[in-house]
């Protein structure tokens, strides 16, 4: 048990986490396990508060969107979004969750405290111990508390070598996973193959790694120096892409989950300051070491 | 086309200028797809800068002429193809 709350660190984002019920214990051994701040932070960014309530009342609130598990998922729940006035709500139903039937997560702008209310499912003598970020709501969770603080989640695999990083990325299945192997064997940090998050720090684009339902990595980051759009092809090949053409291939690889033209147009304008920085190619390789060479060979 | 018509811009479509080119993205229900976006060369930008409601295509094509170098029959062409595209893909409306 942790009554006080302890403070996670993600992408240079700290989140100040805290049980406020008994019947809810936070895990710091989970997704988090390794993000964890060594103090409490005087002013976190976010204060995310967990309470246990009898059930969650979202009248008055307008559903934006409903989502599903992606196929390969074992785990069964829907997703929704709400908005309200100055408000986001994420709400989770589980089906299947043991101790869990619903989160509901209350993002209010403006305001660094979330608050966390779980609806559980039979009344129980011990705690439920929940990660902080639990699937799949954490994901979310990062998604809209990020576009405040300049973060863009984006599907991708990134490696840093010599003080540089490098983003792959493209339609599922095209190489993501297999462009970082590449550079792994060839002495690179691989940052992540999934998803990362991309921040303007000063004069660099950041690229971090970030808490994932099934890794259990340390927090790595990189000075992104450009990202490559995977083709596959018989031959190697580095394309550079400009204007709007690299701007609209990017930009469908960002994940998003946004609604109202003035939440779209923050998503606009943060893409466009990553692109400012930060060149934008279309490779096409074969899965072998020569592509990791040609890039390497690249001054940026 | 009928040059004394006006064209408005429907308000499902979110803009972003890089340079003098844009993107549209189309918000269906209030929703971006940042998967099937419009990408607007600079004549196209020029153009779509220019329907505002009020002008008249008479008017957008001098404005054309005058900040490129084209002669009339190219630029009445280049916004006659731009505006029954975008119309046909809902960015654009004729004013009643």
């Amino acid at each position: 048990m942790n009554e006080k709350g302890f403070t996670i660190n993600i992408a240079g984002v700290n989140f100040q986490c805290q049980s406020f019920s008994p019947k809810l214990q936070l895990n710091i051994h989970g997704s988090v396990r390794h993000y964890l701040f060594p103090e409490i932070v005087i002013s976190p960014d976010y204060l995310l508060e967990y309470y246990v309530v009898e059930a969650i009342d979202l009248s008055g609130y307008q559903q934006v969107f409903i989502g599903e598990p992606e196929a390969n998922e074992t785990l069964n729940y829907k997703w929704y979004v709400y908005s309200g006035i100055g408000q986001v709500i994420l709400k989770v139903d589980f089906t299947e969750h043991p101790k869990i039937r619903t989160i509901a997560a209350f993002i209010t702008n403006d305001s660094s405290k979330v608050i966390l209310q779980f609806v559980l499912k039979t009344e129980t003598e011990n705690p439920v111990i929940i990660d902080p970020l639990i699937h799949p709501l954490g994901s979310l969770l990062l998604l809209y508390l990020m576009q405040r603080k300049n973060g863009l989640l984006i599907h991708a695999s990134a490696v840093a070598i010599d003080d540089r990083a490098f983003l792959f990325t493209g339609v599922s299945g095209i190489g993501k996973s297999t462009m970082a192997r590449l550079w792994g064997e060839c002495g690179a940090q691989i940052l992540n193959d999934d998803r990362l998050v991309l921040r303007p720090i000063g004069d660099e684009i950041m690229v971090y790694n970030n808490p994932m339902p099934y890794y259990a990595q340390y927090p790595r980051e990189g000075k992104l120096k450009a990202i490559f759009l995977l083709k596959q092809s018989p031959e190697n090949y580095i394309k550079p892409l400009s204007g709007v053409l690299a701007y609209s291939r990017v930009l469908g690889n960002f994940i998003q989950q946004f609604y109202e033209k003035q939440m779209v147009k923050d998503h606009l304008g943060l893409v466009e300051q990553v692109l400012n920085k930060v060149k934008v190619f279309e490779v096409g390789f074969k899965p072998d070491h020569d592509i990791v060479e040609m890039i390497k060979k690249m001054k940026f | 086309m009928d040059v004394s018509r006006v064209y408005v811009k429907s308000e499902g479509f979110v803009e972003k200028a890089i340079g003098a080119e844009k993107v549209l993205v189309p918000l269906t229900d209030n929703v971006a797809n940042m998967n099937q976006v419009y990408n607007l060369n600079e004549v196209a930008s020029f153009i779509y800068d220019n329907i505002d409601g009020e002008k008249t295509i008479d008017e957008v094509q001098k404005a054309l002429v005058s900040n490129y170098e084209v002669t009339q029959e190219e630029a009445l062409n280049d916004i006659t193809y731009f505006i029954n595209d975008m119309v046909n893909r809902g960015v654009l409306f004729a004013k009643q």
